[in-house]
């Protein structure tokens, strides 16, 4: 029964538009256009330019993924953290001017593991009285 | 049926769905932020007819379908860029119509245009006789709400989904479906098809 309403409905209701309203209504509104060249409006409101936008911000986030995960890899690749900070400590030592045995217990020191450090600061006090006094 | 000196003559034709092609319609809103004025025309000869029908649903007074349809137009060639952010050209020009219709509803009502289908039997609620004619189907559905005359409007005869029609309504998606539900269901009670 709905089908046969609708029917009617599609058969019946189509108003005329009236010939007299085009031209009524493009002489009002067209004093009204102006030109909207912005081009900042142009790009704010462009589909285009926001779906660039949005795929250049996710590229550089994902370039910058990318790059920390690689930096990461290569650290590991170049061997364990501790010989880096053996360098630099013992390079640290030798700069502060100490002699060969106090460069050598600082780079021993600065070998230790993490849990070997905790003990060895205790005498590192030790070490660094016997540098103060040559 | 007596027909007021205002009331719009009926076109008997089907097919009034006219294939929407938003890319035309993107381009002329791109033309119009651009100044071209031609635009407005190419607009008009797309959508001022469904507009018009639109206003109509809304309205049942010629006049006013038509100051709705000047208003769509005047809206849109003072909108500007934004424009170019629309995505559905013709949904857009529709949720203007119902917009500037809902201003129009917080005015008060300074005309005396009699209402197509306003003065008959039907307003009163009496039942009228289950005669099959396009006559009684334009007057009972003069009779029902102006909600679920659009929702007839755009769903039946201009073809929007009812996921259109609820975003050019502003209402849910079933709201609207509901509301085509109950014209036809108060359409079946009214040409007494039970």
């Amino acid at each position: 029964m709905s089908n046969e309403i609708e029917q009617e409905l599609l058969n019946t209701w189509r108003p005329d538009l009236p010939p007299s309203l085009r031209q009524r209504i493009l002489r009002t509104a067209s004093q009204l256009v102006q030109p909207h060249e912005s081009r900042l409006d142009v790009m704010w409101f462009s589909q285009r330019w926001r779906v660039t936008a949005v795929l250049v911000f996710f590229g550089l986030v994902a370039a910058d993924v990318l790059s920390s995960a690689a930096d990461r890899l290569a650290s590991r690749l170049d061997g364990p953290p501790v010989q880096s900070s053996v360098i630099v400590a013992t390079q640290a030592a030798i700069d502060a001017g100490l002699g060969k045995a106090d460069v050598a217990a600082i780079a021993a020191q600065a070998s230790l593991p993490l849990m070997d450090q905790s003990d060895a600061r205790e005498t590192g006090g030790a070490l660094e009285f016997t540098g103060a006094r040559e | 049926m007596t027909m007021t000196k205002t009331a719009l003559p009926l076109v008997i034709t089907a097919g009034v769905r006219a294939p929407r092609d938003d890319r035309r319609d993107a381009d002329c809103f791109a033309r119009l932020v651009r100044g071209d004025r031609s635009a407005l025309g190419d607009l008009y000869d797309m959508h001022a007819a469904s507009l018009f029908r639109h206003g109509l649903a809304l309205t049942r007074r010629p006049g006013e379908a038509e100051d709705l349809v000047q208003a769509v137009f005047l809206k849109l060639a003072t909108t500007g860029a934004p424009l170019l952010a629309v995505r559905r050209p013709a949904n857009y020009l529709h949720r203007i119509l119902h917009a500037a219709w809902i201003d129009s509803q917080r005015r008060p009502a300074a005309t005396n245009e009699t209402a197509i289908g306003a003065n008959e039997e039907f307003m009163t609620g009496e039942p009228p006789s289950p005669v099959e004619s396009t006559i009684d189907v334009t007057r009972a559905l003069a009779a029902l709400p102006a909600a679920q005359r659009e929702a007839v409007q755009l769903h039946l005869i201009e073809g929007f989904s009812f996921r259109e029609v609820g975003r050019i309504v502003g209402v849910s998606m079933f709201t609207a479906a509901s509301r085509y539900r109950a014209a036809l269901q108060r359409l079946r009670e009214l040409l007494g098809k039970r």
